[in-house]
């Protein structure tokens, strides 16, 4: 069974490869990623061994854990692997703890999960200085290991079940949110300790102190408390690690039964509220109806709601460091220079103009209605940015405001907006043409909205990387403005003024000459995007 | 509808012409070279077993797939060269696509209207008109993702009809549509044609075509086999019997597979 599994992952994995050469550029990407983590981590290792060997305890468990954290944060993010997606064998008579082991090992071939396995392997350099400790690292690798393994697997496939029913969405959203901002604020109160390079070791000591006790840092604090003989305390470390690794591979079990004979599928959730007023406030014409279409999905369609969540927090973490107080770090007595923290919406921007180039890819083959209506290309483009524009645009008015507070600098307001606004519209114009080119990938329709294709895939990553001479030389006087405006502030309301100009400009290019694009390539583009369904 | 059938004037183009289809899939030959010429005013049936190329070919007819090689020509107007008009003069239900399916019933209808640039008021006329004719009043506010199959099918027709097209090109328009529904879609199309529009279905149900369809091609491996008027093509026998004698596959012998009998066992 484990066999076999492992051999369908591999048949599956080529064939994909087979199947498009973004797959391969994909794939050399990941496992360039992979490789430059991991040689970080050990050059870090080794350097802590070498350099600073009484700090190794306290960075193998703080390490370890932000390890277990990254991994899940990835898995949750970038998917379990989808291919074995546990409801494509609801048909067969398999019992659970038989596809649970032929999973495990089948994920032998998933990135992440080699990331996972090396990543808690190099950690043992540090234990090197006392061979009790080393030994102990040995034998408790195993437990490191299925650590780093289980954990994200289960709670991805957690998450995947409770996003899939409607209610649990919004609560799932909240949460994320806090989440985040109790973690910005934990992270600040550590970081407002911090005044000189002793303070940082004393700092991740106390970090691996409560980490130590926590089902993601016991696991990585075992060489230590068994090596300096505090037995009760490693027997209490080791009850915690083995619970952990435990309780995850029961959950998973049971998640995966579950979904044996309760498949995820996204529901619509029955009634939904319609928005008349939508209707009313867009123009009754192929473009409105598209970005009343765009508005709706937003809300109703937890893969756009997830990003819509994604760039909110941009502004929740803004808002919760000024709250904390950031503003009033300094570092060995000299203030940080906060005045740039104005200047953030740009980095939004990024994030709103990358959802515009693969908003089409989301379709899948429902795009087929648009080219049987005969939409005009130019419709299709202005319809989708004016939607993307209405739910992104306040949120990234939000961040300028949010961001300026946080800067101290209310004169930089103008700055704020001009270089957002104007980055945003010029990148999305780019990204209205370039997505007729390089539609990318999202998760199909109904399916996980934690799965494959979430983050776009590879040709995201390249038109991101194509727009960027476009922002260094179209979008240089707007944010150069913004960025001058710090010592310039009247500057600031030129740099406003210029961004609207080339936002105005760049719309217009990405609706004629995206539009004109899409005329041209219509079919080529749904064959792209139905692929994945 | 009107109810009297408008004279086809003498030299009226064709509903539907192909001329020369064809597309290849890497080295499959999904569809060779297929003509095809649907008169207007027909209700023309298009059969042919699994894999025989009916969806390609309708997706390349109806501005979906690019053809590698020859031309579809609806009412005069070239789907590729001239693509707004031809689109404006038919309706289409195409298999195996997505619906914008996060819309309600309503929203979806009315999506398509307006993509369709349709004026609002004739879009919320035709959308309640279409919403009762097919029994979808009671979930119209229903998201769609959350409409059976056979609903799915339904709400997917009346997008194809909400423009009042001439011609109507539906892949599979009575898979698993309930028969109540069914009669009821086929009073529309009857109706449809009676005034003069014309109708393309496929259909694996050759009963089905039999019963409703006036003119009949046969499609396999991706070739025309025989097309004509229902009793042309039939040639005396039934439908279903010239299918299997024409596609050259003896339904299933009974031999076949010994070990599946429960009696063997």
């Amino acid at each position: 069974m484990a066999a076999h599994l492992l051999a369908l992952r591999f048949r599956l994995l080529v064939g994909s490869l087979r199947q498009s050469p973004w797959a391969i550029v994909a794939l050399v990407v990941t496992v360039l990623g992979a490789i430059s983590l991991l040689g970080s981590t050990l050059a870090g290792a080794v350097a802590v061994r070498a350099l600073l060997p009484e700090l190794g305890p306290a960075a193998a468990v703080v390490g370890g854990a932000v390890l277990v954290l990254a991994l899940t944060a990835v898995t949750v993010l970038i998917g379990t692997s989808d291919p074995l997606a546990a409801e494509r064998f609801s048909l067969l008579p398999l019992r659970v703890r038989a596809l649970r082991r032929g999973l495990l090992v089948a994920s032998v071939l998933d990135p992440w999960v080699v990331v996972g396995v090396l990543g808690t392997t190099i950690g043992m350099v540090v234990w090197s200085t006392s061979g009790l400790a080393l030994a102990t690292a040995v034998a408790v690798l195993p437990i490191a290991v299925a650590t780093a393994v289980l954990v994200p697997r289960a709670i991805a496939d957690l998450l995947a079940r409770q996003l899939a029913s409607k209610g649990a969405r919004d609560a799932m959203a909240i949460v994320l949110v806090v989440a985040v901002l109790g973690l910005t604020v934990g992270v600040q109160l550590l970081a407002s300790g911090v005044r000189a390079i002793t303070d940082v070791a004393r700092v991740l000591e106390t970090a691996a102190g409560v980490l130590a006790w926590t089902p993601i840092g016991a696991a990585f604090d075992l060489p230590r408390a068994i090596a300096a003989g505090a037995w009760p305390e490693a027997a209490a470390k080791l009850a915690i690690a083995l619970a952990t690794v435990g309780l995850a591979w029961w959950g998973w079990g049971r998640l995966l039964g579950e979904r044996l004979t309760h498949p995820i599928v996204l529901r619509g959730g029955g009634r939904v509220r319609e928005g008349r007023l939508l209707d009313r406030l867009l123009p009754a014409t192929p473009a409105g109806a598209i970005a009343a279409r765009s508005i709706r999905y937003r809300r109703r369609d937890v893969r756009h709601l997830m990003n819509v969540i994604a760039a909110l927090l941009v502004p929740a973490v803004v808002g919760g460091m000024q709250l904390v107080g950031i503003v009033d770090v300094d570092v060995d007595g000299t203030r940080l220079p906060l005045d740039g923290l104005a200047l953030l919406p740009v980095l939004m921007a990024f994030v709103a103009a990358a959802i515009v180039q693969i908003d089409l890819a989301y379709d899948s083959s429902a795009f087929a209605w648009h080219l049987l209506t005969g939409v005009r290309g130019a419709d299709d483009r202005a319809g989708r940015l004016l939607g993307i524009a209405v739910v992104y645009v306040p949120t990234l008015l939000l961040t300028a405001v949010l961001a300026t507070w946080a800067s101290g600098r209310w004169d930089l307001l103008p700055a704020s907006v001009g270089c957002g606004l104007g980055t945003f519209l010029l990148l999305a114009g780019v990204m209205l043409w370039l997505g007729v080119l390089l539609p990318g990938e999202a998760p199909a329709p109904g399916s996980n909205p934690l799965g494959r294709g979430s983050s776009g895939g590879i040709q995201s990553l390249a038109g991101i990387a194509l727009s960027l001479p476009m922002l260094g030389t179209v979008g240089a006087p707007c944010i150069g403005l913004a960025i001058a405006a710090i010592w310039i502030p009247w500057l600031g309301w030129l740099s406003l003024a210029v961004g609207l100009a080339v936002a105005a400009l760049s719309a217009w290019f990405g609706i004629r000459v995206g539009g004109a694009a899409l005329d041209r390539r219509g079919p080529e583009v749904l064959a792209h995007v139905s692929k994945a369904a | 509808m009107i109810p009297e059938p408008p004279p086809t004037p003498p030299h009226a183009p064709p509903a539907l012409e192909l001329v020369q289809l064809a597309k290849r899939f890497g080295q499959k030959i999904a569809v060779d070279g297929l003509s095809l010429t649907v008169p207007q005013g027909s209700m023309f049936g298009l059969v042919g077993p699994n894999g025989a190329g009916k969806t390609t070919t309708l997706s390349m007819a109806t501005g979906l797939l690019r053809p590698d090689h020859g031309a579809a020509v609806v009412l005069g107007h070239d789907v590729w060269r001239d693509p707004a008009a031809a689109k404006a003069r038919m309706g289409v239900l195409p298999d195996g696509v997505h619906l914008f399916d996060r819309l309600t019933g309503a929203e979806l209808l009315r999506y398509n209207g307006l993509l369709r640039s349709m004026p609002e008021a004739d879009v919320t006329a035709r959308a309640a008109d279409l919403l009762a004719a097919l029994d979808l009043a009671g979930t119209a506010g229903t998201a769609v993702a959350d409409y059976s199959a056979g609903m799915r099918k339904k709400i997917a027709l009346a997008c194809a009809l909400i423009h009042a097209p001439r011609l109507l090109l539906l892949d599979e328009p009575f898979e698993a549509v309930d028969p109540v529904s069914g009669e009821a879609i086929r009073a529309i199309l009857r109706d449809f044609v009676a005034s003069g529009g014309t109708v393309v279905l496929s259909s694996h149900v050759m009963e089905l075509v039999e019963s409703l369809c006036d003119r009949v091609a046969v499609v396999a491996d991706g070739r025309l086999v025989a097309t004509g008027s229902l009793d042309e093509v039939r040639a005396g026998s039934t439908l279903q019997h010239r299918f299997v004698e024409l596609v050259g596959r003896q339904a299933g012998e009974p031999e076949g597979l010994p070990w599946l009998r429960t009696s063997s066992r």
